[in-house]
């Protein structure tokens, strides 16, 4: 049988440059916070992301310049902590070209 | 009897909900106002999030989102947002709603998206427009906005956020006004109040325009008014709305055990 444990090192190795990526969670719930904060220090380029709510984890890869696009519906860290600082500045500085839907 | 603001503002929306009701609490401080009419005066409104946590009530405060471990842990069921925004809300279920709002028009349309420089469009054929400020989406307000039999808005009171013409329309009120929404064939209402920081509006039954209804003890006509963007009508029976009682006051900071509304 083939075997999938791996480190998050090896693992996150696994995401090349443009691809197309769901990012599970909610908000700042569930989020797969370690191994998108261990993808954020590879300098990865021209990611897409794509969740229905967009949250930390979303935005530490945001933050890194390694994203093109974004699908989402919700992209923020709700009621306590507010926006995202990351996705906005790439937004605001036209890096990152935001598509938001139901 | 010493309250804030905000705290004032959330009795006036949880005042809006009736016993028996089903409704659904958007993200933020209007998650609180719900919840607290649920314990201060219907016991039977059956509340869930747009993620599914459904028949729960907080714990511990202000949660920190629709999933947070303060809102499911004692959740009737755990369900998901296709349950909750695409069957539940959707098909015209919901009675009521309360969702918060960066931007208002006075036509009750809700601005979550961005504010863009005067004079630049949101997008042009095909291309979009780099926004000045990036916020954070509708998220699950859209579908409240479309198919909840009704909506309260809860707004901070100033002059920036309630503009003439939003900027987007993110989540839709009355559009243009008038019967446009019916035009489009939603399945919900519309925007029953809004109800902010300084008092309380309310639609005009055929042009759909917000108008003043009530004032607060604190606040006044002409304060409300100052802190428009729009010519704001006032209606002739303008009212002030009484203060929160001892007991309303006690039970909405049992909810609020965290003092968010207490903040500002």
């Amino acid at each position: 049988m083939q075997k999938k444990v791996m480190n998050l090192k090896d693992a996150a190795g696994l995401i090349k440059d443009g691809q197309f990526l769901g990012i599970g969670g909610n908000g700042l719930h569930r989020n797969p916070s370690v191994f998108c904060f261990e993808l954020a220090r590879r300098g990865l380029k021209d990611l897409k992301l794509v969740a229905a709510a967009q949250g930390l984890a979303s935005d530490a890869i945001c933050a890194a310049d390694s994203v093109k696009e974004i699908y989402f519906g919700f992209f923020g860290f709700e009621n306590e902590y507010g926006l995202a600082p990351g996705m906005r500045k790439g937004c605001q500085e036209g890096k990152i070209k935001p598509l938001e839907g139901p | 009897m010493e309250y804030s603001r905000q705290e004032m503002m959330a009795i006036a929306t949880g005042r809006e909900f009736k016993d028996g009701e089903l409704a659904i609490f958007g993200v933020g401080l209007s998650m609180l106002a719900g919840f607290w009419a649920q314990k201060n005066h219907a016991p039977d409104l059956v509340a869930f999030t747009e993620g599914g946590v459904f028949g729960s009530t907080p714990v511990g405060g202000l949660p920190w989102g629709i999933e947070c471990t303060r809102i499911s842990a004692n959740a009737t069921s755990f369900t998901s947002a296709v349950d909750a925004l695409g069957c539940l809300v959707a098909s015209g279920r919901v009675d009521n709603a309360v969702i918060g709002a960066a931007q208002i028009d006075k036509f009750g349309n809700v601005n979550t998206t961005g504010i863009w420089d005067e004079g630049t469009q949101p997008w042009k054929v095909g291309r979009a427009t780099i926004p000045k400020v990036r916020l954070n989406g509708s998220g699950g307000a859209q579908e409240i906005a479309c198919g909840a039999k009704k909506f309260i808005l809860m707004v901070n009171h100033e002059k920036k956020r309630f503009a003439d013409k939003v900027d987007y329309i993110s989540s839709p009120g009355y559009l243009g006004g008038g019967n446009e929404r019916e035009k489009f064939g939603f399945v919900g209402g519309g925007p029953a109040a809004v109800v902010t920081t300084l008092g309380i509006l309310r639609p005009d039954p055929v042009t759909k325009e917000f108008f003043l209804d009530a004032y607060y003890p604190f606040s006044s006509v002409e304060e409300i008014k100052e802190n428009t963007g729009w010519d704001l009508k006032i209606s002739p029976n303008v009212k002030m709305v009484p203060e929160p009682t001892a007991q309303e006051l006690a039970n909405l900071r049992e909810i609020d055990v965290t003092g968010s509304l207490r903040k500002v």
